[in-house]
């Protein structure tokens, strides 16, 4: 069988795919579920930028506690400016992919690209708050560990692990994943 | 015309000349019938909300191609399906009528269908897209307007995957 026939048994697949009854009703369903992905996209940001600010409260309330008390206040102090630079940065970040979103209609390759862009800056948020590099010897981890469970508590040290399972099961997997497939459009450009 | 009269009168149109690129498109990328559809939904609201930015510079098919390939490229399985599935549910089934072919010519066209889907999904994301526009008789320039990758390229490219996995196909049917 040549090229040309199996071009010709993909085209009349193709055409027999299922098409949509009424595209006035699929219209207004794919309109209801855009809707819906914007209000659930607002919605995670505002829970984002709210957990991070109330974050950034409770711990400038301990630092002003101790601060008032006399005791060591920087260790409360560093963690709230870490909260509130983490909401602060959703909020900056939040606004620029808002404009980026939306798709482009670009060629598959600078789309490819723009998604790598994407990935990349969550990628250093996450790395410069409490994140320490998967291998790491032990006795470092243990440290940081240490570090961050005696000064800040359980919280900060579930807010790395946390950071921790964002990068190695997520982020990094997909930043890889979109510059493979940019290699292979670049590798035959 | 207001401009969401006109975005509406583009997707409805898009829907009904182009439909068959997304099903096929998805069903390229998404081997499981559940994912396909998932994505399926992701590619026509992907659409949807690319409409005020085509300005008609690009060929309609060019765009629609655009969108979709880059929606299928960067798409992730989600753990949790989404409980709507309204989309699926008013799509008819408009195949071309098959109630006159031999049941041993339908059953070889399926086997023939399934061997080439095959191997089109076993290729990488990017070899994956350029058989496909080719599958779908797509010429080197159109493809490279697609891709972003220039056209002397593509040939060597598509020449490539084509003898990888298409040979094989060719010397079973």
């Amino acid at each position: 069988m040549s090229f040309d026939e199996l071009q010709l048994a993909w085209q009349q697949q193709r055409a027999a795919q299922p098409k949509p009854a009424f595209a006035q009703a699929t219209l207004r369903e794919v309109r209801t579920q855009s809707r819906a992905f914007t209000r659930m996209i607002f919605w995670r940001d505002v829970r984002e930028v709210l957990a991070s600010l109330v974050v950034a409260g409770v711990f400038g309330n301990f630092g002003w506690q101790a601060h008032q008390a006399g005791a060591v206040s920087w260790p409360a102090w560093t963690a709230a400016a870490a909260a509130a630079g983490v909401g602060i940065y959703f909020l900056i970040d939040r606004w620029i992919m808002r404009r980026r979103a939306a798709p482009q209609g670009e060629d598959l390759r600078t789309g490819l690209q723009r998604s790598v862009e994407g990935v990349e800056p969550l990628l250093i948020a996450v790395q410069i708050t409490f994140y320490g590099p998967e291998d790491a010897p032990l006795w470092s981890k243990i440290m940081v560990w240490a570090i961050i469970i005696g000064t800040t508590g359980w919280f900060d040290k579930w807010i790395w692990q946390l950071n921790q399972n964002a990068v190695r099961d997520d982020l990094e997997p997909r930043r890889q994943n979109l510059q493979a497939q940019l290699r292979e459009f670049d590798a035959a450009s | 015309m207001t401009s969401a009269k006109r975005d509406e009168q583009i997707f409805t149109t898009w829907l009904n000349d182009h439909g068959g690129i997304l099903r096929q498109l998805s069903r390229v990328h998404a081997p499981e019938p559940a994912d396909a559809d998932e994505l399926h939904q992701e590619m026509l609201v992907q659409l949807w909300r690319s409409v005020p930015r085509f300005l008609g510079e690009a060929k309609a098919s060019t765009w629609i191609y655009r969108v979709c390939l880059n929606t299928g490229l960067t798409w992730r399985r989600t753990t949790r399906r989404r409980a709507a599935r309204v989309v699926a549910d008013i799509e008819s089934v408009e195949t071309a009528s098959s109630e006159e072919q031999d049941p041993a010519d339908q059953q070889e066209r399926g086997d023939l269908m399934d061997a080439l889907m095959q191997a089109v999904r076993s290729l990488s994301p990017g070899r994956r897209s350029l058989v496909v526009l080719a599958l779908d008789g797509l010429s080197y320039r159109e493809i490279s307007e697609i891709t972003g990758m220039t056209e002397n390229h593509v040939g060597v490219a598509l020449s490539q995957a084509l003898t990888e996995k298409m040979e094989q196909i060719s010397h079973e049917f």
